[in-house]
């Protein structure tokens, strides 16, 4: 039989554990910083850079920012299934699949 | 989804657990601020969702693995009659938008091959979920509410998970006939025979009980108690559950742009570890798929399924939280951990196969029209009545050693 206390503390050191497991897998996966090169300003370019770069609009929260809308690059969550993206991209399950329905 | 027995137990007059509320909307408010800087809007809006079906989840206790046994062992109707209701309602809800019949809204159905590897998953995850003590989500709500022998069932879950993904490829060259739709007539005559099959299924779950009881225990059951005390510190009674699960899930439907899933994240918590620990998945033909490949090389909170299951997680342990009922006192005999460490890897290997759990394969597929979601039903409920007579070999149910 196990604690009410002894209980607590797993599940508080393995909530503790997942939330170091996500910190370490999102920081590890978001790519650096884009660097201009010696000596040249940061051009127009760099302020339209791919999401998921420092600079982009992503998550900013911007009403005008294209990230979590169904036309985005950004995210796993803007699956192209069903989405209004012009019909380009196959629905779920057909196709190479797009979303996490049916894998 | 099933919940221990003290999870079930008559709560209500329990003082609110501070430590498990605080720490439930810390981590949540915490990951929100994350998700709504880096990722975006409609993944917070997903994350939420989650967390209301986690809250929903425990606060009604509803759950497939404790409603088919208690049909299967006792004869009690009454989850599978909520089960019903909410296979009616969601069906209600997502035809007309899988099928395109609502301007401005668009969503894809769970549509999967109907064949042998579906049947083999079911039967094989409806077993493991009698042994585990909970499927996709209630393992996960389980857990979340701080059941120590479910966190054990979730570990080898997730490897089970990772197990499937190695062997899919295989099982998915199987006979099968192909991915059906059932909204092919359209979807207004196909939603009438889905109810007719579902009316005629919850009738015959009523009479199986009036002959094992004499009577029916009714879905509809007054509680004194005023509705918002009820509502935030439950328990909600099985209709309660069943609306809101409904809700959550078109809700999701229409922020994602497909149905409620959950294991397709277990399967990546095992990818993602299993690469730290040096295995490269990629070689796999599963993870060669356009949407795995994606989700191997983004952050976990890029991808839909995980962000809802931390949200189910935490919506679950505010719940418990608020109910007074975190991590409660609970026996963990080593055959009763035997029967959680197999379950898990049943579940999780048989979820792969099935093309999902029995939400994302089961619910997903009924309720958008996949004939595999019925093929589902069938070999679950199938494994489930085998899962039911092995409890006893693990001491579950009281049983003794065989």
């Amino acid at each position: 039989m196990t604690t009410r206390r002894a209980n607590r503390w797993i599940m508080g050191s393995a909530l503790g554990l997942a939330a170091f497991a996500v910190a370490l897998d999102h920081t590890r996966h978001r790519l650096p910083e884009m660097q201009p090169p010696a000596g040249e300003a940061a051009g127009p370019g760099a302020a339209s850079s791919p999401c998921g770069l420092g600079t982009s609009p992503c998550g900013l929260g911007q009403a005008a920012s294209p990230c979590g809308l169904g036309t985005s690059p950004c995210g796993l969550g803007t699956s192209p299934c069903g989405l209004g993206d012009g019909g380009e991209a196959p629905p779920c399950g057909l196709g190479p699949p797009a979303s996490p329905c049916s894998l | 989804m099933s919940a221990p027995a003290s999870a079930l137990a008559a709560p209500g007059s329990a003082r609110p657990d501070g430590f498990a509320l605080g720490l439930a909307l810390a981590a949540l408010a915490a990951l929100s601020l994350v998700v709504a800087r880096d990722v975006g809007t409609r993944q917070l809006l997903l994350l939420w969702i989650g967390f209301g079906l986690g809250a929903s989840l425990f606060h009604a206790s509803f759950g497939f693995t404790g409603g088919w046994r208690t049909l299967l062992a006792r004869g009690s109707s009454r989850g599978v009659r909520a089960q019903i209701l909410l296979l009616a309602l969601s069906s209600v809800l997502f035809f007309p938008v899988v099928a395109g019949a609502l301007p401005g809204v668009r969503a894809a159905a769970a549509l999967a091959p109907a064949g042998l590897s579906v049947l083999v998953g079911a039967f094989l995850f409806g077993t493991g979920m009698q042994l585990g003590g909970g499927c996709g989500s209630g393992t996960l709500f389980t857990a979340g509410s701080g059941h120590v022998r479910m966190l054990v069932t979730l570990a080898f879950f997730v490897a089970g998970s990772l197990i499937g993904t190695a062997h899919l490829h295989w099982w998915a060259e199987l006979p099968s006939v192909g991915r059906v739709s059932l909204l092919a007539p359209g979807w207004a005559p196909a939603l009438v025979a889905q109810l007719a099959v579902l009316g005629a299924l919850y009738l015959a779950a009523t009479r199986w009980e009036r002959r094992r009881h004499g009577r029916v225990r009714p879905l509809l059951e007054r509680d004194g108690r005023p509705f918002l005390t009820r509502l935030v510190r439950g328990p909600w009674p099985l209709w309660w559950g069943a609306v809101a699960l409904a809700l959550l899930g078109l809700a999701t439907l229409v922020v994602a742009g497909f149905p409620w899933s959950i294991t397709f994240a277990f399967a990546l918590w095992g990818a993602k570890l299993a690469q730290a620990a040096g295995v490269d998945v990629t070689q796999w033909p599963y993870w060669n798929g356009a949407y795995q490949q994606l989700a191997l090389s983004r952050s976990v909170l890029y991808e839909t399924t995980s962000v809802m299951d931390f949200g189910l997680l935490l919506g679950a342990m505010a719940a418990a939280g608020a109910a007074g009922r975190f991590a409660p006192a609970e026996p963990l005999p080593a055959r009763s951990l035997l029967a959680a460490v197999l379950g898990g890897l049943l579940m999780g290997y048989g979820a792969r196969l099935a093309y999902g759990c029995n939400i994302g394969g089961m619910l997903a597929g009924i309720v958008t029209g996949s004939l595999h979601g019925w093929l589902w039903l069938a070999a679950g409920f199938a494994g489930s009545a085998l899962g039911v007579r092995l409890r006893p070999w693990f001491g579950l149910d009281g049983g003794g050693r065989r």
